[in-house]
């Protein structure tokens, strides 16, 4: 299934994930407050090494899913250096670093399931409204597992034009592909209505 | 209610799909992905609650950690990055594209859909998108929209595609387009 949690087992999995969100919540509060270099830095450094207690294959892993928003990093502290700002660039990137590492971290070790129970346990109050919400998990796992399906039937669409043609499909293969997401969705909806007879 | 959920779950992962089609590549090789014309085309073809829905579908998704935004990212931490606005702009966006939509159904389908998807899929998405870069880059607001005028030529050929597969849609399918059949 697609999911960035670690298949590496770590002591932060036993932790309940509402616990979790709060200390990212309330870090990330506290962080974008703080400006003293030293407290920012042992911070970074406590983060580091959060993510090694659990092994070099987990820290490999947790920075694996950190690179893609190094091209970020990047043109922040371009734009401080040509601004002149090196010094407020760099509080920032930590700053960033904390954060985004944290959430990582959260990410990395708090399983899918247990993060869906949580959000159909905060939204549940929208239930006394009179809003239906019995159909969450299924909406969640519909997506899941429409993606690799629609990923399968892209690359099918893509295989025809290159056969058909020199030029590259680009954007004419969304076309097709929306048409065959709008059919999906009518047997899809044609399925649940077969499984969930009384629910109208 | 099922054609409902079917049609919200089948966007968000058809918008999640397009994060993996590069669209158009630029000349020095970057290419650039179409999730935001997702956006568009899940406000422009289901309408605003359903669009918006779908958008907001996926985004809590990627929070929570499924890898469905471009290039397989995902997790909380891209919520806190500088882009984390436009990602929390998307349902919004979607949700003003399809209520466009629902108020002009019989203007014409590329004309109103390329309005649409300006004003939801690029303006009402920026304005979050602008606010989070404010509160997280410390920078100027000035400075700020001045620097992401750079994305802006390529969400307006995102716009005019949006526009282009609403008037296929409308000629060949037109049952599919929610939005104009109410």
């Amino acid at each position: 299934m697609l999911n960035l949690n670690s298949p590496i087992k770590t002591p932060y999995h036993n932790l309940p994930v509402v616990w979790k969100l709060a200390i990212l919540s309330i870090t990330t509060i506290i962080v974008y407050q703080l400006e003293d270099h030293l407290i920012l830095t042992a911070l970074f450094l406590v983060l580091f090494l959060l993510n090694l207690i659990p092994g070099i294959n987990f820290l490999k892993l947790a920075i694996r899913n950190l690179t893609p928003i190094i091209p970020f990093m990047v043109i922040i502290l371009l734009w401080h250096v040509l601004t002149g700002a090196i010094v407020q660039g760099m509080v920032l990137l930590v700053k960033f670093m904390i954060v985004i590492s944290l959430a990582n971290l959260v990410t990395m070790t708090s399983q899918l399931d247990d993060m869906i129970v949580l959000i159909e346990k905060l939204v549940k109050p929208l239930g006394k409204i009179g809003l239906d919400l019995s159909f969450l998990g299924l909406t969640f796992g519909l997506v899941i597992r429409s993606v690799p399906n629609l990923l399968e039937i892209t690359k099918r669409l893509n295989f025809s034009w290159r056969s058909r043609s020199l030029k590259r499909p680009t954007w004419r293969l969304v076309f097709p592909l929306i048409c065959f997401a709008l059919d999906d969705a009518d047997h899809v909806a044609e399925a649940i209505k077969a499984r969930r007879p009384n629910k109208g | 209610m099922e054609r409902n959920i079917a049609y919200i779950a089948l966007f968000a992962a058809f918008t999640a799909a397009l994060g993996f089609i590069p669209i158009i590549t630029l000349a020095f090789g970057v290419p650039i992905t179409a999730q935001t014309l997702g956006v568009m085309l899940g406000g422009c073809i289901l309408g605003s609650w359903r669009g918006g829905l779908a958008s907001l579908l996926l985004i809590v998704l990627i929070a929570l950690g499924v890898p469905l935004l471009a290039g397989g990212r995902g997790g909380l931490g891209l919520f806190f990055s500088p882009s984390g606005g436009f990602l929390i702009g998307w349902p919004i966006g979607a949700f003003a594209c399809g209520l466009i939509m629902e108020r002009f159904r019989t203007t014409h389908p590329f004309a109103i859909s390329l309005i649409a998807s300006v004003i939801g899929g690029i303006i009402v998405v920026y304005i979050p998108g602008i606010f989070g870069m404010y509160l997280v880059l410390e920078q100027p607001l000035v400075q700020i929209i001045y620097s992401i005028m750079v994305f802006v030529p390529g969400d307006l050929i995102k716009a005019i595609i949006s526009g282009l597969i609403i008037m296929l849609l409308c000629k060949y399918r037109p049952e599919s387009v929610i939005s104009r059949n109410g």
